[in-house]
């Protein structure tokens, strides 16, 4: 028997047992967090870091590697692909501003801080402050979703992170190659660099999301085909921009993995999935739930299994941490509120108001980018201590904007009066369900009427109960509308968009049935999905976000 | 020229948003009470749409004409007032212009506006006046506490 192969065997079965370990705490956290009021992935974390009091329960090494090239270009194509080109174009000025010069500010200020207070060499401050400042939606987004947070501040806060998830990375990228012996680091050098790097990593995904897109799912209609492909591009458009070096045989030329993912999931979202049916598309877009919750949990359990509490000196490290959390609140302090003052000038039509920078400012938490490339630093030229203090100064952020101001942006975003909406409209959808049920029952009482099965007097007598019913519960929807009017619009908004959906079924029907043909059916469809586009720039800019509470002057 | 079918006519006007509380009701109450045809002018003003480009700014037209007619029709179905002819209309350009440049054409009585917000440094004081001023019939804005649907 071949014993290396043996003990290979017991390895793999060892990560196999760690990975189904970790699937399952995951979805047994999904379970548990439905019951308290914590968010899921802080959760998550706080597992993670459980897990490092029982060493050999979990054994299983997460590279940085691996978390870069193999969880990050999932979360990134998901996230991408749900971002309506019209709603990203409309304020890709503000998230430009925050993302680029958000990120090189907050860089270059953090990194002083803790070159200055600290005590680490420069560059090793600037690639702090570069990791620490790109931005992990994760956490603020699902909130977004289950309060009601309008579609704007969504794509803002997704917009942001996306884009400073690149810039941060290259930044980083930049930092530590100039530590390397016999470099240094110019400015000059360092934004024809940045250039070159994001404008290729934007290139790479531009075309090859453009290549699948039109060659590929365009032409497509199969859930199997399209959902493959995409899976394809996701990890494809990352490893080929990061390669591309390698691939097409030049040396030392590498682009940003990141801005390629990011890209081809545009062109994927906006593009590529014209023609899918609604059947294909529920599918495609339940596989990248399924496998974007999958990633998540992993990430989230992982950031709690790296920071290994055991191991961490908190007495030593304390002051460090303190200094790296104060820099980064105070960083982004001037980001959100300095930036925001000066695109309010740039571009007053699209300015963000002020509510939603408090949550930008407050929902700016670190997560899973962070964390992979502070593992990446022990790669690095920097001395050993040095790379140990950035890494717990790295975990203590995450940790921080996770526990603390992941479990209070819920808060902020209700006390801000941003979230509203979504209960309003749950009080609508239950006196329209009451209405709705209540007649069902009617007509239920009716049918046994008129069939003998009760007296005509005692359903007679049922019905006007009924009757009763339904007309107070009337009279509730008309109160209910004249004091959130805004619903009256968003209730035909809905209600039309269904209809486009069902139209859009009716023509795919139509086509594979052969009654219209391809062309025509292509056609349709584009204008269908066009109208779609219009309905969610209405919703965006006509009803709801161009003048939220109190800011009805300044619009 | 008066309005539809020469009768009087009153322009509901909103802009960045159908409107807060029972505008839109309360104009076409009033409307009905003054024997009024009622006209609902939504115009999409640069500050918020002037960056789209003319193929899809016609879907967005399209769409929300469509939006508020049915908008318009339910509060017609709801309300105990009856107005003989409604029409919806979106427009693109400044407001004051639009809003001067159909009163003027269709020889509307009076004006309400449904979008109480800002324009800019002009607030809405000063786009009330500069209506009346330029259109010489009654400009007001929209009762916010209308009676609601029943």
């Amino acid at each position: 028997m071949n014993l290396l192969a043996a003990e290979a065997g017991s390895n793999f079965l060892e990560q196999e047992l760690s990975v189904v370990v970790l699937l399952a705490v995951a979805a047994a956290m999904a379970i548990v967090v439905k019951r308290i009021k914590v968010p899921y992935t802080v959760a998550l974390v706080l597992v993670g870091l459980a897990f490092a009091f029982f060493p050999n329960f979990v054994d299983i090494d997460f590279s940085a590697e691996l978390i870069l090239g193999l969880l990050i270009p999932p979360l990134l194509f998901e996230a991408t692909l749900h971002i309506p080109w019209p709603k990203l174009k409309a304020d890709l000025v503000p998230i430009l501003i925050f993302a680029i010069g958000g990120t090189m500010l907050g860089t270059f200020a953090v990194g002083w801080i803790v070159w200055w207070l600290v005590g680490v060499p420069w560059l090793a401050a600037v690639a702090f402050g570069a990791l620490i400042s790109a931005t992990d939606p994760v956490a603020v987004i699902a909130f977004f979703k289950s309060l009601g947070v309008t579609k704007r501040l969504s794509v803002l806060v997704e917009g942001e992170s996306l884009f400073n998830d690149a810039v941060a990375f290259v930044a980083f990228t930049l930092a530590v190659s100039a530590a390397a012996p016999g470099e240094s680091f110019g400015i000059g050098n360092a934004i024809g660099d940045f250039l070159i790097v994001g404008g290729g990593g934007l290139a790479v995904g531009i075309v090859l999301g453009w290549f699948v897109s039109e060659v590929v799912l365009a032409r497509v209609d199969d859930a199997l085909i399209e959902t493959t492909t995409s899976l394809a591009l996701a990890y494809g458009s990352f490893l080929v921009a990061e390669e591309f070096g390698l691939i097409f045989n030049i040396e030392d030329l590498h682009f940003s993995g990141i801005l390629a993912v990011v890209a081809a999931g545009l062109m994927v979202g906006n593009i590529g999935l014209r023609n899918t049916s609604p059947t294909t598309r529920i599918t495609l877009e339940y596989f990248w739930a399924v496998l974007t919750f999958l990633v998540n949990s992993l990430v989230f359990l992982v950031i709690g299994l790296k920071i290994n509490l055991r191991e961490i000196d908190i007495a030593e490290n304390i002051l460090n941490v303190a200094i790296a959390i104060g820099a980064i609140l105070l960083t982004r302090l001037v980001i959100v509120y300095g930036f925001g003052a000066i695109h309010a000038r740039v571009q007053p039509s699209r300015r963000v108001p002020t509510s939603f920078r408090h949550v930008m400012y407050w929902g700016g938490l670190r997560g899973a980018i962070s964390l992979a490339l502070a593992l990446l630093l022990e790669e690095s030229d920097f001395a050993p201590d040095v790379v140990d203090t950035l890494l717990v100064m790295t975990f203590g952020v995450v940790l921080f904007t996770l526990l603390i101001q992941g479990t209070t942006i819920s808060g902020l975003i209700e006390r801000l009066g941003l979230s509203g909406q979504q209960a309003n409209q749950r009080h609508q959808q239950e006196i329209q369900a009451r209405i709705y049920s209540r007649r069902a029952g009617a007509a239920e009482i009716q049918r046994l009427g008129s069939e003998g099965v009760l007296f005509s007097s005692m359903a007679k007598a049922m019905q006007s109960n009924y009757n009763e019913e339904v007309a107070e519960a009337r009279n509730e929807l008309a109160e209910h509308f004249s004091t959130h009017p805004e619903l009256e619009i968003t209730m035909l908004l809905q209600a039309r968009r269904d209809a486009l959906v069902a139209e859009q079924s009716a023509i795919g029907e139509m086509v594979r049935s052969g009654f219209v043909s391809t062309d025509v059916g292509h056609d349709l469809t584009v204008e269908l999905n066009n109208r779609m586009a219009a309905l969610d720039l209405i919703e965006e800019r006509w009803e709801t976000d161009v003048t939220p509470p109190g800011e009805l002057d300044n619009s | 020229m008066s309005g539809p079918d020469n009768i009087g006519e009153l322009i509901y006007v909103s802009w960045g948003g159908t409107g807060r509380g029972a505008a839109l009701r309360a104009a076409y109450d009033q409307a009905a009470d003054a024997d009024q045809s009622l006209t609902y002018l939504a115009i999409l003003d640069p500050p918020h749409f002037a960056d789209l480009d003319t193929g899809f700014i016609k879907l967005v037209i399209d769409e929300l004409e469509w939006l508020l007619n049915a908008h318009m029709l339910t509060v017609a179905e709801a309300s105990y007032k009856q107005v003989e002819t409604t029409r919806v209309i979106v427009r693109t350009g400044n407001v004051d212009d639009e809003v001067v440049q159909l009163a003027k054409a269709s020889g509307a009585q009076s004006i309400v506006l449904g979008a109480p917000i800002a324009i800019g440094d002009t607030s809405v004081d000063e786009l009330v006046a500069a209506l009346r001023r330029h259109t010489g019939i009654a400009v007001t804005v929209a009762d916010p506490d209308a009676p609601p649907l029943t």
